[in-house]
């Protein structure tokens, strides 16, 4: 889908190459993720390919043809384009600021209208809502969401993505990422991301691109580069605990159907019921549902001492916080140790349980992988 | 509805009567023959009339080579022109109006025409800066997103920068506007007319009642010009 | 008594006793204190007075450059100075508080009648300069047309005699000019004709803007500078319109019952200190840069009133 070939970059006044004699080659529907320390180059590789910066020397190829031979204007229109600093236009609302390209495109009115509110919920801003604020009354978390749903509004194939959720506090971070990867599976574009951070670039990534000084080191899988780095400097980059870096690379999802555990109790179940349960249940507690199957709590060994009530109900306590299936062993890792238990309630998006996974869970599965 | 009313026609127009009032009242009251010479509705008319013209006319200049002239040293091929462009306007906005005036009647002599040059230099000046400011102060990010996107650059242009650095570009015509109401006042040394004949031939002969007449009429027309446009802007800025 | 008391009281005796002794030393013949207000024109004068005085072999002391009107008028009064040139016009106003006279001669002996009976000064003979408005043209277009005199300009506009440069019978004007009761307005009225169109401007830009022919004609001071410099020439004011400016030298009389050859030697120079003269004296002075005295001295010699 996108070749590179041969690619150099020169800065006028600088005899180094920022970018220097670089081939890379990304499969439609992949993301690829260029990651490097600063100054590797890998920001000016993936602005050379919407040629924001025009190449010094090679080539670059989209479904084969020569972008350099194309209208700049016409090439960058059919690329989203995401940045770390997001770029918001202050003087537009979020809606202008997201029919940004359809109006560079001349679309009919109508239909920007319905892209514009389609994209908004796909990125999960409330049209009517947001629609007519400016980016100055949105939170750091809303404001990524708009760039994304600027850069997809008018379906482009490809997406570049600089660093696009750098700029907000980890916790958002992990929830944006979840996000997109749920919304990069349904769309399935092809994109190429820019990351510092090797973590990001092992969840977010079909390949990785490992950049130093202008070169590539190394383009492999996930899994490869943390089973087989090219070099130190690769290995470096991606740390001694690649076990743990492991737990990125797998969804929560993946491993909840081979985990047997206990179903959870309904709410109205009465008391000999959830004491049988609780001493089938490895971990001393039970998770309480409601009809519905949505997550209302937890009921251990001595909340049923103290019990105030006659069904699981009335005494069951609330837990601080949950994980989605869609996200990694390693968010779920995070909340564990966050919230100080051995387990985490897993739900989808609608808050309906799935299932528990345990920190026993997680160390099988890092040693089945290793 | 009626607060509209009101910050469109209802102060402007107690502006207008405290100026009225106050020349109704001199017209008719003059205490002797200078006075009443120099405070005629005719004369007052007349000199308001120039006072306008220098503003109306220097201004509309001033406003277009500025903006304009911002615009293009704000373009990356003459951008380092523009930052020795800013030093040398802000070196420039030093040199007292009056010696601006005084230069240009050495050079082009007197009267009118003369007079709306040298204040529509001397305009251009704050303009021309704040333009250039203006455009200069978007933040990067924000313009390197709308070409990523796709923006020709004159769209980048009148899309993302001029509106973005439209409050600065306003700013600076407020300053103009006030500074040249000012400096218009001293057109009438080089025969330019204006509210200045009423200050300076009050200020010569002594008599406090014509130099009043000149000066409130100027002031209120700054305030009042600053106060329109400072509220045209808040109607079309409504991002900030 | 502390003795650094006794000490102050001793050092004042001293002083008192040693400045009794210097007066008691003066020759005997007394000092002509000559002063002057601190503009040009003035220091120009006193410098005349003071070199003529002393090449007649009177002593004299210069106390020039004093002031204002009030302060010259001051130390004249008080016995300071001696004498000081003083306008008849200013005098009139601000001493006597008489009302303004257009007749020179009449100006002139109002006012010495009144200083010599109340205040014991003499006004000297006066100078035929006027230093007062004046209606100005350049001088080869007053030449060519044959005018002299308001009267004669007032002829030429109303007869509709083609104007010089602009081509319009334009008057450039100061702001004082254009308002006052004695101005513009009733010098039309008095002389009976009225310009094509006037411009108000600073007074120091309308020599200028007739010089350069932006204007027909011009107001103006009648010893300025620049009427020597533009080659300008003002209009007699033949209906005496404009109150009178002559200058005269005023002197206590008690010092010329000492000096009585005074008179005899200010008199004639007074007279011949024309408006052409004052003003390229000014000139000199204002524009060329020499001293005041030197610029006195050169031309009492050139007329032949000192050696």
């Amino acid at each position: 889908m996108i070749k590179l070939e041969g690619l150099t970059k020169v800065f006028k006044g600088h005899n180094i190459p920022a970018v220097k004699d670089l081939n890379l080659e990304v499969n439609e529907g992949d993301v690829c993720v260029l990651v490097g320390p600063s100054g590797c180059g890998k920001t000016t590789t993936m602005k050379m390919i919407n040629r924001l910066y025009e190449p010094t020397g090679g080539k670059i190829y989209i479904r084969d043809e020569d972008v350099l031979q194309m209208d700049p204007i016409k090439l960058r229109l059919d690329i989203g384009y995401v940045i770390q600093e997001i770029g918001l236009f202050p003087h537009m609302t979020i809606y202008e600021n997201i029919a940004t390209v359809p109006n560079e495109k001349q679309w009919p009115k109508d239909q920007v209208k319905e892209k514009v509110d389609n994209v908004m919920s796909l990125v999960g801003l409330d049209p009517d809502v947001f629609k007519n604020r400016y980016p100055s009354a949105l939170s750091g978390g809303q404001r990524q969401r708009v760039g994304v749903a600027r850069a997809m509004v008018s379906d482009p194939s490809i997406m570049l993505m600089d660093e696009p959720f750098g700029a907000v506090d980890p916790i958002t971070r992990a929830r944006l990422q979840n996000e997109f990867l749920r919304i990069q599976e349904r769309m399935d574009k092809t994109i190429v991301f820019v990351t510092h951070d090797i973590d990001e670039a092992i969840k977010m990534s079909d390949t990785i691109a490992v950049m130093k000084e202008g070169q590539l080191v190394q383009h492999a899988t996930p899994s490869d580069l943390l089973s087989a780095p090219a070099d130190e400097f690769v290995s470096n980059l991606v740390g001694r605990n690649r076990s743990i870096k492991r737990l990125h690379l797998i969804r929560i999802s993946e491993i909840l159907e081979d985990v047997d555990r206990a179903p959870a109790i309904k709410d109205d179940t009465k008391e000999e019921e959830v004491k049988k349960r609780l001493d089938e249940s490895d971990l001393r507690t039970v998770i309480v549902v409601d009809r519905d199957n949505k997550l209302k709590g937890v009921v251990g060994v001595n909340d049923l001492k103290r019990k105030t009530g006659e069904v699981a109900g009335d005494y069951y306590q609330e837990v601080s916080d949950t994980v989605t299936d869609d996200a990694t062993l390693n968010d779920a890792l995070s909340v564990m140790l966050e919230i100080g238990e051995g387990y985490v309630a897993v739900v989808n998006e609608d808050e309906k349980y799935q299932g528990t996974i345990t920190l026993g869970d997680l160390l099988n599965v890092v040693r089945e992988e290793s | 509805m009626l607060r509209t009313l009101w910050v469109w026609i209802g102060i402007p127009l107690i502006m207008i009567g405290i100026a009225s009032a106050i020349v109704i009242y001199s017209v008719n009251n003059p205490p002797d023959t200078i006075v009443a010479r120099m405070l005629t509705y005719e004369r007052i008319f007349r000199v308001i009339r120039e006072h306008m013209g220098l503003l109306l006319v220097s201004m509309i200049g001033a406003t277009i080579v500025g903006v304009a002239g911002g615009i293009m040293l704000s373009r990356p091929s003459l951008y380092r022109i523009g930052r020795v462009m800013e030093t040398l306007v802000n070196i420039g906005q030093t040199v007292p109006s009056l010696a601006v005036l005084a230069l240009f009647y050495t050079i082009l002599g007197l009267g009118f025409r003369v007079a709306v040059f040298a204040l529509f230099l001397y305009s251009i000046l704050p303009i021309l800066r704040n333009t250039f400011a203006g455009i200069d102060g978007v933040e990067h990010s924000i313009i390197e997103a709308a070409r990523g996107m796709g923006m020709r650059p004159l769209r980048v242009l009148t899309k993302i920068e001029l509106p973005i650095a439209f409050p600065i570009i306003v700013a600076g015509l407020r300053t103009a506007i006030v500074i040249n109401v000012g400096a218009a006042t001293l057109a009438t040394f080089i025969g330019g007319g204006g509210l200045g004949d009423l200050i300076v031939t009050g200020l010569s002969v002594h008599r406090d009642m014509i130099i009043v007449n000149g000066a409130v009429i100027a002031a209120i027309t700054a305030i009042l010009l600053d106060y329109l446009i400072g509220k045209a802007e808040e109607r079309v800025v409504r991002w900030s | 008594m502390s003795i650094k008391r006794l000490l102050t009281l001793s050092l004042v005796l001293m002083l008192l006793v040693g400045s009794l002794f210097v007066m008691g030393c003066e020759p005997d013949e007394p000092t002509v204190t000559v002063g002057s207000k601190e503009f040009t024109e003035q220091l120009i004068l006193g410098q005349i007075a003071l070199v003529a005085l002393e090449d007649a072999g009177i002593p004299t002391e210069d106390e020039t450059n004093l002031g204002g009107t009030v302060i010259a008028r001051e130390a004249l009064e008080r016995g300071d100075i001696n004498m000081y040139w003083e306008y008849t016009g200013t005098a009139l106003v601000e001493f006597m508080a008489h009302e303004v006279i257009t007749d020179p001669e009449e100006a002139y002996a109002t006012i010495s009648e009144w200083d010599q009976a109340e205040n014991d000064l003499v006004w000297l003979e006066k100078t035929p300069f006027n230093n007062t408005y004046t209606v100005m043209m350049r001088q080869e277009d007053a030449d060519e047309m044959g005018i002299e005199t308001i009267s004669d300009l007032a002829e030429a506009i109303n007869e509709g005699v083609e104007a010089p440069e602009p081509g319009e019978w334009t008057f450039a004007t100061d702001h004082e000019y254009e308002a006052r009761d004695d101005g513009l307005e009733q010098l039309q009225v008095h002389y009976g004709f009225e310009f094509e169109s006037y411009e108000v401007m600073d007074l120091g830009i309308t020599y200028g803007a007739l010089n350069d022919g932006m204007h027909a004609t011009a107001m103006g001071f009648a010893t300025d500078a620049r009427i020597a410099e533009f080659n300008l020439v003002n209009l007699a004011d033949d209906q005496e319109f404009h109150p009178v400016y002559n200058c005269s030298p005023v002197v206590r009389q008690e010092i010329l019952d000492e000096y009585p050859e005074i008179p005899d030697i200010l008199n004639p120079i007074a007279a011949a200190l024309t408006p052409e003269v004052m003003s390229s004296l000014n000139m000199k002075v204002d524009l060329e840069e020499e001293l005041p005295r030197e610029a006195a001295e050169e031309w009492l010699r050139e007329e032949g009133f000192i050696e």
